[in-house]
């Protein structure tokens, strides 16, 4: 009775916290909103131009530099020789198709299951999907020394007698990476038109032709939302199969090879989940910089990157989860060349990239990401997701270079070294992926503004006994 | 027969343009007489119009269909019609490796044929000048009401007392 009495006094009434630090419940006139979105995109000072410049500049010369050399000395500049034929190329265009998978996720399912703070990080998260993908496609044309050969691959009649064989995993991959890009690339689109419309509304000279082009004539008429809606909502539905069939496909690229530690039934599922882990924590890193650089923080708040990064730490535990399924397995199978493979990750040449994976991908996100004040910390959170880029990276890197050097038999055993043109073309790449998104970022409005809107309107306060709470209203 | 006009009423909030559609309809304006522009999409319910009817989920089954038998040509018809690959002793269509190209094709299909079907039903792109006002896009709500000219004193009307920002003849403008 005397303990009951004691907690009855320390009983504090619910937190009612405070409700301006919620986007949607914080609502502004759609001029302000529409003023807060625009006013960057019109402004370019020196220290966007001379981004643009270095990143033009390392695009110019580290990627298609290079890849000139390479065409030009063939491809025994690069590191990859019997038996390691694939390697940083092939492990950064799985890195880059993991990225694009951060849009469709954040978009696409989180709209599925009404996650209402999806709304204002949607786009710029869409955005990343369509230029990763572009970064990634270059490998395998890359990959092929000679690239105006890529023609080959549509079944066109020639008199080469080389014909494509869609039975083919790697055929499967052309049309899956086609079919992905151009579906994210119309979803990315088509929520942008009336924030297009908006912006033409708004602009003159070049800006108000392109936003008059690509707003199609928008007027935001009644059946125009409503066939608006529609549509978007049956791409979000359609392209959530279509993500995961394309990371499924890629790693079949390997699992469908009878190389030692790539046959494995659970690559699907693990390279989609690994994949999402790092596209999320790309957008958390990415929706960071815009918030910064763009003075976006009324859309862009502490609670978008805490829901971000605790899809973050359910997805390291999900990796982890896949991670260990697979290890365990090689582990248990008691296979010769299965242990000296595990023999090389733990204590071989690729030990310090096997323990830095679980390092960056296990270890930071879990001692970190349950705290509240971790994942409301812009700067910890901007660490932590660059981190789990580089542990990813290196994930992809022991799976494909690093197993290669171990073959079932030990002649054909082989160490592989990464050379200057293969990792200069990598880093030509990223510099790509931001190149385009530094350009977009002052063309494309990055949020938008009408989902924003659309969401204020279903926010709203209500007590119940006492307290308030939030309510969210159905709109359809 | 007598000459026809349109009339625009912007309204600050739903409610407001709610009750005016009410107003309008009570006139003898038909749902087909009046349009609804806005810039933050409120639903067909909250303004009480008619919901619309599409056809959109045939559009993406139509195109799913095309993607399809896209598919099944890339996967058998190539094999049947033009040249045989013979890889590993298998059999030249094998049921499990068709499937992936065959399913990439149909949502390929799918994606495309519910983009086209949604321009197609906007009537987009649209390069003829329209009746547009951008103020919509700083929360105003615009009923456009086609109405016979003898009517539009009683509309001016109904649209004031519905507590109407502004009543205007809209322009025609590029867009």
């Amino acid at each position: 009775m005397q303990g009951d009495l004691s907690r009855l006094r320390n009983f504090v009434w619910p937190h009612q916290d405070d409700p301006k630090e919620r986007l949607l419940l914080d609502p502004i006139p759609q001029e302000e909103m529409n003023q807060i979105m625009l006013r960057p995109m019109m402004k370019a000072g020196p220290g966007y131009w001379l981004t643009v410049a270095l990143l033009a500049l390392v695009v110019a010369g580290a990627l298609f530099g290079y890849w000139f050399y390479m065409i030009r000395w063939g491809m025994g500049v690069a590191g990859i020789r019997r038996p390691v034929g694939w390697g940083v190329f092939i492990a950064t265009f799985v890195f880059w198709i993991g990225i694009s998978h951060s849009g469709t996720f954040v978009s696409a399912i989180l709209r599925v299951f009404n996650a209402e703070y999806r709304r204002p990080i949607t786009r710029a998260a869409e955005l990343m999907t369509s230029f990763s993908l572009l970064a990634g496609a270059i490998f395998p044309v890359l990959h092929l020394g000679r690239p105006w050969t890529v023609y080959y691959m549509l079944p066109i009649p020639n008199q080469r007698l080389l014909w494509d064989n869609f039975q083919s995993p790697l055929s499967w991959d052309l049309l899956a990476i086609t079919t992905y890009l151009l579906s994210s690339t119309i979803y990315v689109y088509l929520p942008m038109i009336p924030d297009l419309a908006m912006a033409r509304d708004r602009t003159k000279g070049w800006r108000h032709v392109l936003y008059k082009l690509t707003s199609l004539g928008w007027r935001g008429l009644e059946y125009e939302w409503h066939y608006l809606h529609k549509t978007i909502n049956i791409f979000a539905f359609a392209i959530i199969p279509i993500m995961f069939s394309v990371h499924t496909i890629v790693s079949w690229d390997f699992a469908m090879a009878k190389q030692i530690g790539w046959r494995s039934s659970i690559f699907g599922p693990y390279f989609v989940v690994g994949a999402i882990f790092s596209g999320v924590s790309a957008v958390i890193a990415v929706l960071l910089v815009v918030r910064k650089t763009m003075n976006l923080q009324y859309f862009l708040r502490k609670e978008h990157f805490e829901a971000l990064a605790k899809l973050v730490l359910i997805f390291s535990f999900s990796w982890a989860y896949f991670f260990f399924n697979d290890y365990l397995i090689e582990w248990y199978g008691g296979e010769w060349v299965g242990h000296q493979l595990l023999t090389l990750q733990a204590r071989g040449p690729i030990a310090p990239l096997w323990y830095g994976m679980i390092f960056f991908n296990i270890v930071v996100p879990w001692t970190t990401l349950w705290s509240k004040k971790v994942r409301q910390s812009p700067t910890a959170l901007f660490f932590i997701a660059l981190g789990i880029q580089v542990g990813m990276y290196l994930e992809r890197y022991i799976i494909i270079p690093g197993f290669l050097q171990r073959q079932r038999l030990p002649f054909d055993w082989g160490e592989y070294n990464p050379q200057p043109v293969e990792l200069s073309i990598a880093i030509g790449t990223l510099a790509l992926f931001c190149l385009l998104y530094v350009l977009a970022s002052r063309v494309i409005p990055l949020i938008p503004v009408w989902e924003v809107l659309e969401g204020q309107l279903s926010h709203s306060r209500r007590r119940i006994g006492k307290t308030v709470v939030t309510s969210i209203a159905e709109l359809e | 027969m007598p000459r026809k006009v349109l009339l625009t009423g912007l309204y600050t909030d739903v409610h407001k343009a709610a009750d005016a559609l009410d107003g309008l309809r009570l006139l003898g304006l038909r749902e087909e007489d009046l349009q609804i522009s806005q810039g933050v999409p409120h639903s067909s319910k909250m303004l009480g119009r008619p919901h619309i009817h599409e056809r959109i989920p045939w559009a993406s089954i139509i195109g799913a269909l095309i993607g399809f038998s896209i598919g099944f040509f890339l996967t058998y018809g190539t094999q049947w019609f033009f040249y045989a690959i013979r890889v590993g002793g298998r059999p030249y269509t094998s049921i499990p490796t068709s499937v992936i190209p065959l399913y990439e094709m149909t949502m390929l299909g799918l994606i495309l044929g519910t983009f086209l079907n949604f321009l197609w039903k906007c009537g987009f792109p649209s390069t003829k000048p329209q009746y547009y006002d951008p103020i919509i896009n700083e929360g105003r709500i615009a009923i456009m009401a086609n109405i016979d000219m003898r009517y539009e004193e009683d509309v001016r009307r109904v649209m004031a007392d519905k507590g109407a920002e502004r009543i205007y003849e809209p322009e025609r403008r590029p867009l």
